[in-house]
């Protein structure tokens, strides 16, 4: 008898790797179809939930009108923020909200000016760190000392809008609900990939958070800007310090306590997005890594009724649709590299008579073409929604960018959570 | 469950979606196989003729002239169609689902060796400048060398007109294919033969192949 001396991680790598193997070498023409069927089948399903959710409930949302104002502590955890945080600081001081108790800024052992930008706001109280250990911790600290009922965390790249507090304050002071989200969005965007990063903003804090709200399907509260009732997230356990997605650690976990997470599209704020696609890329490994790590952690939600719509289909709904994409890509990867190594390998006329099939003569194709089309004009309908949502007019401007968007994020997206997944299962360390 | 109509219509919805998916594609693989079996009637019409032909000959006493004119007429037809429906089978190997596809394959199989076998006796009996090769290839798996005789064969259609390719699998369950395979004593491919049953060596001596060849 042999045995194999290897560790965990060897022999998950071995299992994903022998499984991936099993699967391409049954991609056949039948395989492949079959496949494609099936993750339409679950894309379709979730899209017309959304819809029909989203019809069902649009416009039936509550004012949230307040009969007094409680007091709110803003807290922003800085390093290295000197280029942003005086706006961020300016646009927080800008609320229109009568009852911000303090502005709370925590420095978090920058190395470039920060320190300079902050003592040009004497009232803003600043908590300055020798050591940098993360902005989980300096959430907290700045949590461990704030004044007010609610707490606002800002983070140092982001720009709030100055209506936005009085929204969001009203939401979360409805019975049961922990925090409160805004509206995100891209922070100037100039490059092409910055304004691929607002469209995909727009589509999901317009449509899907909107949507996700009436049914209490909110999983995270993002990190650019959140509320919290001070008194709940401390009960809580405050931020964890240990996880690389604390923004949806927090969420769960006050979903898990039984709370609920609003949202209100009034509130908005704009964040600094990734310029470059290696940034983004870093970033989003980092996110959907993220909700790796937290699904395991949460997963007692998985499934359970307990949970109603969340834990029954909006959770699992999402791992489901992270696997098909994973797979899809995989499947789009194994077809264009299987014709990229005919060109390699000087088959030159093999290939050009590969990829010059016409539309019509490919089934594999055609199979999932009637559904590419009509998840297009699902995402145009949601585009226009969105922006409904955001207040905004279609222009051609803005259609032309959403239609040169689509293929090429797609893409973008596909692979970076099929890295993510191939590195979580290979235990590979964190990146900031 | 808050929503339960919600789930229930949306399962509708991706019901109707998933059907009119499954018709639309059903629909453009109907389609193209129309298409081939429209094009092997028309390439199986040239076997007809020639087999037609015979009869007359034995009947009528048709003259050595008068057969090979109207042999070549019929038969250069049925043939160039033959190898370019040849081509647009391959093509289409990997999108079909139905077993229709199979089933065209097979049909045209034969029809395509009845033309070769009947180019052979039309270049034994009449003048002609016509060069059959016969192309054996792998039916089954992935043949990198197969690409690249195709992309020759090509070539050479492209430069000398009078040549006519008839291409077989060499592993095909047809036992009448066999019987040729055996002849050739095929054994890897890419396997081209002349029409003097000389063996090319490689695929690059394809180049060498004159045009005008007896």
């Amino acid at each position: 008898m042999l045995y194999l001396n290897v560790g965990r991680r060897t022999a998950y790598v071995l299992i994903v790797l022998a499984l991936l193997g099993i699967f391409l070498a049954m991609m056949n023409t039948g395989t492949i179809y079959w496949l494609l069927c099936i993750l339409t089948i679950i894309v379709t399903y979730s899209s017309a939930y959304f819809y029909l959710l989203y019809s069902k409930r649009k416009g039936s949302e509550t004012a949230a009108k307040l009969e007094s104002y409680p007091s709110v502590s803003i807290i922003i955890p800085a390093y290295n923020s000197a280029s942003t945080l005086a706006g961020c600081l300016d646009s927080v001081k800008a609320f229109d909200y009568p009852n911000v108790a303090e502005i709370i800024v925590v420095d978090d052992a920058s190395t470039d000016n920060t320190d300079e930008i902050l003592k040009r706001y004497p009232d803003v109280k600043a908590i300055r760190r020798t050591d940098n250990k993360g902005k989980a911790t300096a959430l907290n600290l700045a949590l461990s000392q704030a004044r007010g009922e609610l707490v606002l965390c800002v983070d140092s790249d982001t720009y709030p809008e100055m209506h936005s507090l009085k929204p969001l304050a009203g939401k979360v002071m409805q019975p049961g609900v922990a925090a409160a989200t805004p509206r995100v969005r891209a922070a100037n965007p100039s490059n092409l990939l910055e304004h691929f990063q607002d469209i995909e903003y727009v589509l999901w804090f317009g449509f899907f958070q909107y949507s996700l709200h009436f049914i209490d399907g909110l999983m995270v509260t993002p990190g650019p800007m959140s509320i919290f009732r001070k008194d709940i997230l401390a009960k809580a356990g405050g931020f964890d310090g240990t996880t690389i997605t604390e923004d949806m650690e927090v969420a769960l976990r006050l979903k898990d306590l039984g709370y609920k997470i609003s949202f209100t599209a009034d509130a908005v704020c704009y964040t600094v997005v990734p310029k470059t696609v290696s940034h983004w890329l870093r970033q989003r490994i980092r996110w959907y890594r993220g909700k790796i790590v937290n699904g395991v952690k949460y997963r007692h939600l998985l499934l359970n009724a307990k949970n109603e719509d969340f834990g029954m289909f909006v959770f699992p709904v999402s791992f489901l649709l992270e696997i098909a994409t994973v797979l899809a890509f995989i499947v789009q990867f194994y077809l264009y590299a299987q014709r990229a190594a005919l060109f390699a390998i000087g088959l030159g006329y093999a290939w050009l008579n590969s990829v010059a099939i016409p539309l019509d003569v490919s089934l594999v194709i055609n199979a999932p073409l009637i559904f590419f089309l009509m998840s297009i004009a699902f995402w145009c309908f949601i585009y226009f929604e969105s922006l409904k949502i955001a207040k905004e007019k279609l222009t051609p401007g803005k259609l032309a960018m959403f239609g040169v968007s689509l293929v090429p994020y797609a893409v973008l997206v596909g692979y970076a959570y099929t890295v993510s997944y191939l590195k979580e299962i290979n235990g590979s360390s964190y990146r900031w | 469950m808050v929503e339960l109509d919600v789930y229930v219509k949306a399962g509708i919805i991706t019901l109707f979606v998933f059907l009119f998916g499954l018709m639309f594609v059903k629909y453009i693989d109907q389609d193209r196989l129309d298409r081939l079996n429209a094009e092997l009637d028309k390439v199986s019409y040239g076997s007809e003729s020639a087999r037609l032909l015979q009869l007359y000959t034995l009947v009528f006493n048709l003259s050595q002239n008068e057969r090979c004119s109207y042999f070549g007429r019929e038969m250069n037809q049925s043939m160039v169609r033959s190898m370019e429906l040849a081509s647009l089978l391959e093509k289409e190997k990997d999108n079909s689902l139905s077993g229709s596809y199979l089933n065209i394959k097979h049909k045209f199989l034969l029809t395509n060796m009845e033309l070769y076998l009947y180019s052979r006796q039309y270049r034994a009996s009449c003048e002609t400048r016509m060069e059959s090769l016969l192309y054996f290839y792998d039916g089954k798996a992935f043949c990198p060398g197969c690409l690249v005789a195709e992309g020759r064969l090509e070539s050479l259609k492209q430069r000398c007109p009078d040549v006519r390719v008839f291409a077989f699998p060499y592993n095909s369950d047809e036992s009448l294919l066999s019987l040729l395979v055996s002849k050739y004593g095929v054994a890897t491919v890419p396997a081209i033969i002349r029409a003097n049953d000389e063996k090319v060596g490689t695929v690059s001596d394809l180049g060498a192949i004159s045009c005008v060849s007896r």
